[in-house]
């Protein structure tokens, strides 16, 4: 049992309403995709939703097994691939992702960073620093960071930016997993990516509730 | 935003207020060393003021510090702001270890200081559970 | 503009008042004032100064309350009203510093002598210049209040430490001892009339002034906002 609803959600910034009354509630194997043009609020929406960032207005309530989850533990449940994710440049990808489930208290076995690697195809550069990645390699990086713990939530923010077609099918496989597994929220402006989701909100309409397409 | 997702506020806050502990410890006994060596007619009369001095200097030292940097990190131009902010935070702190320490270099027994003692471990309870409570509004984006 | 006249004609009686009833050993008159043993002339100043650091604190307090009100709320309005009151507070604490420090170059000799309450107010000014520097160097309401918001609580926190440590450190010179006496006010009915009725015209200035100043912020917003 899985429920993460956002209710009437609204963000001002320096004064300046960016989005309001947002609202959706998602259950296991739902889907929704958040399109709007630029500017208008859908990364700021996600980062809300990962609790980074308070919303101005509304609630966000995450249940899990009828279990309602604080806010500070979010990031426990929840995944989150973003342009604005900045990984740390000084260190290999083996070495960011083996900090990263150091710091969030997992003890997934090498095999399983191993698997990991190999599934966002970094396998080959695992021990070269992260400063000497392509931009479409650091966004590969950035799924095995945002999936790492295994959450029933992904959020993903431009999920194909950058990424070539062999990438683009491997984000599209991990979208389909996704949707078995657990939720799946995309911020995107790509119609393809939105093919993939079975609901939408375009923030720009301002709309109340997911439209079921 | 990284270590937004990857960990509670508190845990970061901690994380960080450890890290200025044990550098700042280590700076000060590094410092101790060195007066004790070189800067001759300096000699400790009390060293148990001396160091109970030290021990909560650094604490206190460390906690303030810990969460004006927090405060500075978020601001847009960091330039001098440190120490325009952290003086009349860290005066109070400054001026009782400045005390004690002549205390104990002028050997005095152990209750004279006691008083110094109450001030330094009362502001650092107050900074600590102050910072505890307000950490997470500062890093929140 | 009743209020706003009133107000004027209140404290321009006090000031009067303050300044030129006369000083007489033995005070027979209603208008006498007595004669304070050290203070003299000089005592004059207590119409103005003492006015001047309480409605300073007080404006400190309702900022602070204010911070924390936004904090809670994450409301921009309290930050308007934060930063007003600590804006009016600034203003008040430099009139007290400088009455103050007119009075001790006639007392003690020297405009500034590191007395504990010179310290005391240094700091305090000291803490809102870093408070509005801390505001100039942020960028995004939203943040500026909150950041602000949280140093002026830890600075909030810390300050009455002073009063702990500075009696430690320096002897105090500040006269509190020729009209409070065992946490009892002792002084002359007719001074006590012009004090109270200063300390209230004062206070009556800083809330008018506060309301005005908050009025304008609202509006600057209003016009920022169209503009856009």
């Amino acid at each position: 049992m899985l429920v993460f609803t956002a209710d009437h959600i609204a963000k001002t910034f320096n004064r300046r309403k960016i989005f309001a009354e947002i609202s959706f509630s998602l259950e296991k194997s739902d889907s929704l995709a958040i399109t709007g043009r630029n500017g208008s609020g859908k990364s700021t929406l996600l980062k809300i939703l990962a609790n980074v960032l308070s919303p101005t207005k509304g609630e966000i309530e995450m249940k899990i097994d009828g279990k309602i989850v604080k806010p500070v533990d979010f990031f426990t449940h929840l995944g989150l691939v973003s342009p604005y994710l900045q990984l740390y440049d000084e260190f290999t990808g083996w070495e960011n992702l083996d900090i990263f489930m150091k710091v969030r208290g997992i003890n997934a076995s090498d095999e399983c960073l191993g698997e990991l690697l190999k599934r966002v195809n970094l396998w080959e550069r695992k021990n070269d620093y992260v400063r000497t990645y392509s931009s479409g390699m650091k966004q590969r990086l950035k799924y095995a960071f945002a999936l790492i713990h295994k959450p029933p939530i992904l959020l993903l923010d431009e999920p194909t930016s950058n990424l070539d077609a062999e990438g683009i099918s491997t984000v599209y496989q991990i979208m389909e997993e996704q949707k078995k597994a657990g939720i799946l929220i995309v911020a995107t402006n790509d119609s393809e990516d939105i093919k993939k989701c079975e609901q939408a909100i375009d923030l720009n309409l301002q709309s109340n509730g997911g439209s079921k397409k | 935003m990284t270590l937004h997702l990857i960990a509670r506020p508190l845990t970061i806050y901690f994380g960080k207020l450890l890290f200025n502990l044990i550098l700042l410890g280590a700076l000060n006994i590094f410092t101790v060393i060195l007066y004790l060596l070189f800067v001759t007619g300096f000699t400790v009369g009390n060293y148990l003021i001396f160091s109970v001095t030290i021990l909560l200097g650094t604490l206190g030292l460390a906690s303030a510090s810990t969460i004006i940097a927090a405060i500075i990190a978020k601001a847009n131009t960091k330039g001098t702001l440190y120490p325009v902010l952290s003086f009349p935070i860290l005066l109070p702190l400054l001026l009782t270890v400045i005390n004690a320490t002549k205390l104990s270099v002028e050997g005095a027994v152990f209750g004279d200081a006691v008083g110094e003692f109450q001030v330094l471990i009362s502001y650092l309870v107050v900074i600590t559970a102050i910072s505890y409570l307000l950490f997470e509004s500062i890093w929140k984006e | 503009m009743t209020l706003k006249l009133f107000l004027g004609i209140w404290l321009s009686l006090v000031i009067i008042a303050g300044i030129s009833f006369p000083i007489t050993e033995n005070p027979t008159n209603w208008y006498d004032l007595p004669f304070v043993p050290g203070l003299e002339d000089k005592a004059r100043i207590i119409f103005f100064h003492v006015p001047m650091a309480w409605v300073a604190t007080l404006a400190f307090g309702i900022s602070l309350i204010y911070g924390i009100k936004y904090l809670s709320k994450e409301n921009l309005d309290y930050d308007i009203k934060s930063v007003s009151s600590a804006g009016l507070g600034l203003i008040f604490a430099i009139l007290a510093t400088v009455t103050g420090s007119l009075w001790a170059k006639f007392s003690w000799g020297s405009f500034w002598n590191w007395d504990p309450r010179q310290t005391s107010i240094f700091v305090l000014l000291l803490i809102y210049g870093a408070y509005f520097a801390l505001r100039s160097a942020i960028e995004g309401d939203e943040k500026r209040a909150t950041l602000s918001a949280v140093y002026a609580i830890i600075a909030g926190v810390t300050a009455p430490f002073f009063i702990f440590i500075m009696p430690r450190l320096v002897e105090g010179l500040h006269p509190n001892e020729a009209f409070v006496s065992q946490g009892k006010i002792s002084m002359n009915p007719t001074m006590l009339v012009i004090f109270l009725c200063s300390l209230s015209g004062f206070t009556a200035l800083y809330f008018w002034m506060l309301n005005t100043k908050v009025r304008l912020e609202r509006l600057e917003l209003k016009h920022h906002l169209k503009g856009d």
